[in-house]
């Protein structure tokens, strides 16, 4: 009697005596070298894709050409055009190229030394995103008998979004506007002072900040400074503050003020509702110390998948900046756990009403909340790439993209689709007005607008 | 026309064509030629052909069409960036008088020695910017190869027939007994293959027909390594369940019937399954 293991390999065998049998398509059939290329590389619409797979999935004549396109060898090892060499910084052309791999290794420290803690926001027995990733990477597909197969590569090379490195960090969180306070993650290595100061500093005027929603936003050593010659002397100052500390607070970085998407292209009565808040990372300049952190208790044990607000609400830019008004002191592990730094790389998106919210971020983590932020489910993205905005223009849809030209749409609010995009480059928001209309914007500032649930898109002038 | 004159005009600005010497009415044709081929259904809306126009690799388009025509400078680009492309894709497992002529024959293609209605006809101009120049070739290279390796098969002397299984194995079966469970497990095998997306038959053929690594079939198919080898797994599992589920259900085999049958997959080595079953229905029969 066949173990279960046996029986796998056995499987195998059958299968492969049955799928090496070739199938008798005429050539002419076959699609153009041209056809194969772009299937390959992702250049093919979805309508045309179905067919062409089709085919592919029955014809070993296009099977073995696929197979002898060597398509392990890395893209970079297409040639460039001259202008594209050019384009590239100094730095792409050949000459310090290591340093890249170098820089990306220190991100990620200080990355992950900046993250206190990431196992909260997951109930006990479940793993991290980047825990799950990591052993998804180590599970291998039984090799065949004689065939050598790769094991998976380690969780440091492969491809985009799989290096383990959260790509916003790599990339950079999107550029705030003028004048806006830089992000806190710069200023996490400033930790000296107590978590919390007892008082808030006013912030100097610079329009963006939060202070017209009655937040505060994240303050600096050039904020401090500047506040103190701006024409507020009377400004309190908190007295165990050294100059390199900021008030413990959260900063909010509104997406929308960096990059305000223009509404030409939506009508004023179907405006979808855009409420793209990142929430940054917060107290940078007075960050918990390590024991702090460890000392803290646990969160109460969650059902499996649901995420307890209170732990989430580190991420809510809101809900961090009222308990920084309330001038929240070190008392307390809700008071810390509201304070501690967070992940910086998680947009919130409401839908009409307020009541449905949607959470986007790095490894194309998606999060969805019915009861306006308190608790909060995972959903399936089936992508692992950084998603970097989102637009839900109802309580059923939501548009998420990200690097690579990754754009995600659901329509019944649980089940997510990846929807072709024309080009693998990075789109850093989005505008939708239902789930059939929706403009992009690309990181170079072009944008693709589509009327059919992004089946096709069209490049907006 | 599909293209519009503002729009190729604006397209040939960016695809540096100037470098090559190659002129806009000359780009701007193959914009033409490319578009006509991708909608060749029926009149497209104009953002379909602004979409499309979009998506293509410009740059090298130009530099194709450029070398088409026989401009020096684009010609010596390609041969200078693009060669070590060619010679990777065409000697990957083949022996060297072979990697020798592909190489040889592409290039006279890609030059256009061939001459049609008095005009040269270049492998360029097959060339239509959907995909990157450099994944183009290597298709070119591949199919090149591919089709010369079948052809060769045509004319290989047949396996010696090793005859039909061994009248019987220690456990005393008799032949036709074995032929039968033989012929239940692939054909309960084939049913399950056959409902089956297409996209996942693609992944299961690249992977054991092919030999084609998953971090190859991740790529061809948008996926990562990982998701490839996580779905490879979850569509064998179903297979194995479909493929028990019938020969219990269906064929009302026992357990140990089941057993035997895979056991006989395993085991026998003079079985043939191309030879239990007719070949799967095709698009087109014949050769």
């Amino acid at each position: 009697m066949s173990t279960d293991r046996q029986r796998d390999a056995d499987l195998d065998r059958l299968l492969r005596a049955t799928l090496r049998r070739d199938s008798a398509i005429q050539p002419d059939a076959c699609p153009d070298a041209g056809m194969l290329a772009a299937v390959v590389e992702g250049g093919v619409s979805v309508d045309e894709r179905a067919p062409l797979e089709e085919h592919l999935a029955a014809c070993g004549r296009c099977q073995e050409t696929l197979a002898a396109m060597d398509l392990e060898a890395p893209a970079s090892s297409q040639a460039p055009t001259p202008a594209v060499a050019a384009k590239r910084p100094w730095l792409w052309r050949g000459h310090l190229h290591w340093l890249i791999p170098v820089a990306a290794a220190s991100m990620l420290v200080i990355y992950l030394a900046s993250k206190p803690a990431i196992a909260p926001y997951f109930p006990p027995g479940r793993p991290a995103p980047d825990t799950q990733m990591a052993d998804a990477r180590t599970s291998q597909f039984p090799p065949a008998e004689s065939v050598e197969r790769t094991a998976p590569p380690p969780a440091a090379v492969t491809d985009k979004g799989k290096t383990g490195v959260d790509e916003q960090t790599v990339l950079g969180p999107a550029a705030p506007a003028a004048g806006s306070a830089p992000p806190a993650q710069a200023r996490r290595s400033d930790a000296a002072a107590p978590a919390f100061a007892p008082k808030p500093v006013p912030l100097p005027a610079k329009g963006e900040q939060a202070a017209a929603s009655g937040t505060f936003a994240m303050r600096t050593k050039q904020d401090v400074d500047a506040a103190k010659k701006a024409a507020e002397p009377a400004a309190p100052q908190p007295a165990s503050a050294t100059p390199a500390v900021a008030p413990p607070v959260t900063a909010t970085v509104n997406v929308t003020e960096a990059a305000p998407p223009s509404r030409a292209g939506l009508p004023a009565g179907g405006e979808a509702r855009l409420t793209a808040t990142k929430a940054a990372a917060p107290a940078a300049a007075a960050p918990p110390t390590m024991n702090q952190v460890l000392t803290a208790t646990a969160p109460p044990p969650a059902a499996e998948g649901i995420i307890a607000g209170a732990e989430l609400s580190k991420t809510d830019a809101k809900g961090a900046a009222v308990a920084a008004a309330a001038n929240v002191q070190s008392k307390g592990d809700a008071s810390e756990r509201a304070l501690r730094a967070a992940p910086s790389d998680l947009v919130v998106v409401s839908a009409p009403g307020g009541r449905i919210q949607w959470r986007v971020g790095s490894n194309g983590g998606i999060w969805r909340s019915a009861d306006e932020g308190k608790t909060w489910y995972p959903q399936k993205s089936g992508v692992k790439s950084a998603l970097l905005a989102a637009a839900a223009p109802s309580v059923n849809a939501c548009w998420a993209v990200g690097v690579g030209g990754t754009v995600l749409l659901t329509d019944d609010g649980e089940r997510w689709e990846r929807r072709p995009f024309p080009e693998r480059t990075d789109l850093v928001m989005v505008d939708a007005r239902s789930s059939h209309e929706a403009i992009v914007t690309t990181r170079d500032g072009r944008r693709f607008a589509t009327a059919n649930r992004g089946a096709t898109w069209t490049l907006q002038r | 026309m599909l293209v519009p004159v503002h729009e190729a005009r604006r397209l040939w600005q960016r695809s540096g064509a100037e470098r090559w010497g190659l002129a806009e009415s000359d780009f701007t044709g193959v914009l033409e030629r490319s578009a006509a081929a991708r909608f060749r259904g029926g009149p497209p809306a104009p953002d379909q052909v602004a979409g499309f126009l979009a998506a293509l690799h410009h740059e090298d388009l130009a530099l194709a069409a450029a070398c088409a025509l026989g401009l020096n400078a684009a010609w010596e680009h390609f041969v200078r960036e693009f060669r070590p492309i060619l010679l990777r894709v065409a000697g990957k497992g083949q022996p060297v008088d072979r990697v020798r002529d592909v190489a040889d024959s592409i290039y006279a293609d890609l030059f256009g020695l061939e001459q049609r209605d008095g005009k040269r006809r270049s492998l360029f101009d097959y060339y239509h910017g959907r995909s990157s120049l450099a994944g183009w070739l290597r298709a070119v290279v591949a199919q090149r190869i591919v089709d010369k390796v079948r052809e060769s098969r045509r004319f290989d002397p047949l396996p010696d027939d090793e005859g039909e299984a061994s009248g019987g194995v220690s456990d005393g079966t008799p032949a036709v007994d074995r032929e039968r469970y033989l012929t239940l497990v692939q054909g309960a095998l084939a049913a399950a293959l056959a409902r089956l997306e297409a996209r996942d038959r693609l992944r299961l053929s690249l992977y054991y027909a092919r030999d084609v690594k998953l971090k190859a079939i991740g790529r061809m198919l948008g996926e990562s390594e990982a998701t490839a080898s996580r779905k490879l797994e979850r569509t064998r599992r179903m297979l194995r369940e479909a493929v028990e589920r019938r020969l219990r259900d269906e064929q009302r085999l026992t357990d140990a019937e089941i057993a035997l049958c895979f056991d006989y997959a395993r085991t026998d080595p003079a079985f043939d399954l191309a030879r239990t079953l007719p070949p799967p229905a095709t698009e087109e029969e014949g050769a």
